[in-house]
């Protein structure tokens, strides 16, 4: 086994939503009255982490400090997890910041370790979140190492690991530093015995799995079965434009999502909610399943442009409402062949007019198995499976044009040509209404603009109406 | 350079030469003959490219007039009618028919004023799973619909109707744009009276009705020729049909015969059969 260890350094400012006001100034993390972690401007300031907040607000006077929020953290680590699972599937918290990542049975198919550490890197910071990497033997020591900022165990780079990047307990660590025991190579170099007799069993222990020596099995995550997720912002978001930068992030969560299931979202379901009022919802929805974040985005910007929204929004949620199984069809060869240019599916064209105009506004004809002129075709799913051709029929011509319903006309005005063709009417009596049962004749017709009709006369006397158009 | 003995009067020219002398050649040769291959010509444009490279109209009588022997295969094509439904769809069908076969791709109908009849439609060789209608609601977004089913190259064609009196060139222009990008032949539908404004479209075809079931063809514009009037022809939509759909359905009316036949006799036969 080979262990990717991932740390997230920062994960704690992170979990923060973004703040631009304040970009410049020194922050930290509070954790019962102590700091807890400390960003790079803080570090610089000269404030340590373990120190008491008065000093470091002393120390900083521009200090801001925010209380840690270790929930936030745990979701967002699972979150992370999750994302990572599609690269690997045994994905185990190393809580409270950090990832461990079997990564040998995934080396092949992502072209080797350097190149699965780019791609997790860049989804990593794709998620807004800088991440350390290192690669090891045993989780324990990819995962000091990774805290330690060493990519790999080269140069026995463990032993120069600090007791400190270590998971021991705090007053392990402290007797440890009492004895002047500072990196792992000095502890390394103790007889294991004696360690076992001055220390708990913990130190033995944990040196025993870092080293290898005891197995240190790891629990791997599953990956959850619906996905929804949500961003809350600092300042509320006043114009839809801005709403796309919370709204990509969430699409690129679901897009990670939807590859490790090997699922396509139909439909998604977008939730935008004010501080106090009334939330909207918006149903994005799919000719056939996505899986990627661009098409999510793209479509949902259309409907956004007609949807109402608060005024401002502090939450973003999005759901993935109905999911189905992607098809692996391949595309056609012939079209990819036969030119470069962007050539969309069906599909695409489809779901991005009934973004903009709506569901009604798209239709496809089928033929229905009927003799009465305006029975025999129905209005067909754009998207549905196509119809069993059936054979071309090539009775009486037919026109291209129909009228619905039919208008009634004057005869004078038309020149009848051909016909009669007489076609019954619903003879068995379930028409409904008085038109469909009596039976019909028909006859093209020109008319003085000089159109070809498609006239018929019904009843007696005759009443004369115009069905169609030879256009 | 070129340009400047052009400028100068014809006795001065070979004044001009000998000043030059044979030492310094004139510059002007090896500039024209730079250009030479740069130049777009007229007369560069094949009469009668060796295969067809439009989209067959199936009227031998049009295609001969049209440089790609047919409809563009992308771009945009004006139908501008005298009068409302004399032919105008039954001059597109049979390269609609084509198309819907050979091609993969949609057919859209933006805002059609009827509803296309779906039987006829199968009956002229259109496979109506590739049809795909859209209706709009304002003239707005008709135009996005036309541009949006043009430019993403999901259809093979485009047929679609605009109001008349919101149509602007530059919307024209955008369309035959959009065409050419996504490889797709557009049929816009006007009146008449729109053949005296300018357009972009690439092939602008003034149809009038003629007696007898026959269609007057006047090309207004054209690529590769000048405009051309009184073309007639002959809307038999049965022999405009593609082959093999002829014979499919010949085929089928044979079959038709035969099986009526049958049945005539099974319905004669048990009846003979008594005594």
């Amino acid at each position: 086994m080979l262990w990717l260890g991932v740390q997230f350094p920062m994960l704690g400012f992170e979990v923060r939503p973004p703040d631009a006001a304040h970009a410049e100034c020194p922050k930290v993390l509070v954790q019962d009255g102590r700091v807890a972690q400390a960003d790079e401007r803080a570090l610089d300031a000269g404030i340590a982490v373990g120190s008491k907040l008065a000093t470091a607000c002393s120390i900083a006077p521009g200090l801001l400090h925010f209380g840690r929020d270790i929930e936030a953290e745990e979701k967002r680590l699972h979150r992370l997890a999750h994302a990572t699972y599609r690269y690997s599937s045994l994905v185990s918290l190393a809580s409270p910041d950090a990832l461990l990542v079997e990564a040998r049975a995934s080396l092949r198919l992502f072209h080797g370790l350097t190149a699965l550490k780019e791609r997790l890197a860049g989804l990593y910071s794709g998620l807004g979140h800088e991440s350390r990497m290192a690669v090891a033997a045993t989780p324990l020591a990819a995962q000091a190492l990774a805290r330690a900022g060493f990519p790999d165990d080269a140069g026995d780079a463990l032993d120069a690991v600090p007791v400190a990047c270590t998971d021991l307990s705090p007053q392990t660590l402290e007797r440890l530093e009492n004895i002047g025991v500072f990196r792992l190579g000095e502890l390394r170099e103790l007889p294991v015995r004696e360690l076992g007799k001055r220390f708990e069993r913990e130190l033995t222990d944990y040196l025993a799995r870092l080293t290898g020596r005891k197995a240190d099995p790891r629990r791997a995550i599953l990956p959850p079965e619906r996905f929804a997720s949500s961003v809350h912002l600092l300042d509320p978001i006043r114009g839809k434009e801005a709403l796309l930068f919370p709204m990509r992030r969430l699409a690129t969560e679901l897009e990670c999502w939807l590859a490790l299931r090997g699922l396509g979202a139909t439909v998604l379901g977008w939730t935008f909610a004010p501080a106090s009022g009334a939330t909207a919802s918006l149903d994005v929805r799919f000719a056939e399943p996505r899986a990627d974040a661009a098409s999510f985005l793209a479509l949902s910007r259309l409907q956004l442009d007609k949807a109402h929204l608060p005024e401002e929004v502090m939450s973003v949620y999005l759901r993935a409402r109905q999911t189905l199984a992607m098809s692996s069809a391949a595309a056609d060869l012939l079209a990819l062949a036969e030119s470069d240019a962007q050539i969309a599916s069906r599909a695409e064209l489809v779901d991005r007019l009934t973004a903009k105009l709506g569901e009604e506004a798209l239709a496809s004809l089928a033929v229905a198995d009927d003799h009465r002129p305006e029975r025999a075709w129905r209005r067909r799913e754009p998207m549905a499976a196509s119809p069993r051709r059936l054979p071309p029929v090539d009775g009486a011509e037919r026109p291209l044009w129909l009228l619905d319903p039919p208008r009634p006309v004057r005869i004078d005005a038309f020149d009848l040509r051909t016909g009669p063709e007489r076609i019954d009417g619903a003879w068995w009596g379930e028409g409904g209404e008085e038109g469909e049962t009596q039976p019909r004749e028909y006859f093209a017709a020109l008319a003085e603009s000089g159109a070809w009709c498609w006239l018929y006369r019904q009843g007696n006397p005759p009443n004369w109406y115009l069905h169609g158009h030879f256009a | 350079m070129a340009a400047l003995p052009r400028n100068e009067p014809e006795s001065e020219r070979p004044a001009a030469a000998a000043r030059a002398g044979s030492r310094v050649p004139n510059p002007a040769p090896a500039v024209v003959g730079n250009l030479e291959n740069k130049l777009w010509r007229a007369r560069d444009l094949p009469r009668r490219p060796t295969a067809p490279t439009g989209i067959g109209t199936g009227f031998p009588a049009l295609d001969a007039e049209l440089v790609d022997q047919g409809w563009p295969r992308a771009g945009l094509a004006e139908l501008l009618c005298e009068g409302q439904c004399i032919g105008e769809l039954r001059l597109l069908a049979p390269a609609l028919a084509a198309l819907s076969c050979r091609e993969s791709r949609s057919i859209a109908w933006v805002a059609p004023p009827h509803v296309p009849y779906a039987p006829a439609l199968a009956a002229a060789g259109i496979d109506l799973a590739r049809l795909l209608l859209i209706y709009p609601r304002s003239h707005q977004d008709v135009l996005w619909a036309f541009e949006q089913a043009l430019g993403t190259g999901a259809c093979s064609a485009v047929l679609g109707w605009l109001s008349e009196a919101r149509l602007r060139f530059a919307e024209l222009r955008r369309l035959q744009f959009a065409a050419v990008q996504g490889r797709t032949l557009g049929c816009l539908f006007r009146p008449a009276r729109a053949a005296q404004d300018a357009s972009a479209a690439e092939l602008r075809l003034r149809l009038s009705p003629l007696p007898e079931g026959r269609l007057q063809v006047d090309v207004v514009k054209r690529r590769g020729g000048w405009p051309l009037a009184g073309l007639e022809i002959a809307l038999d939509t049965r022999a405009a049909r593609p082959r093999w759909l002829r014979e499919q359905q010949d085929r089928w009316r044979q079959g038709r015969g035969a099986r009526m036949e049958r049945a005539l006799k099974g319905a004669q036969g048990p009846a003979a059969r008594v005594p």
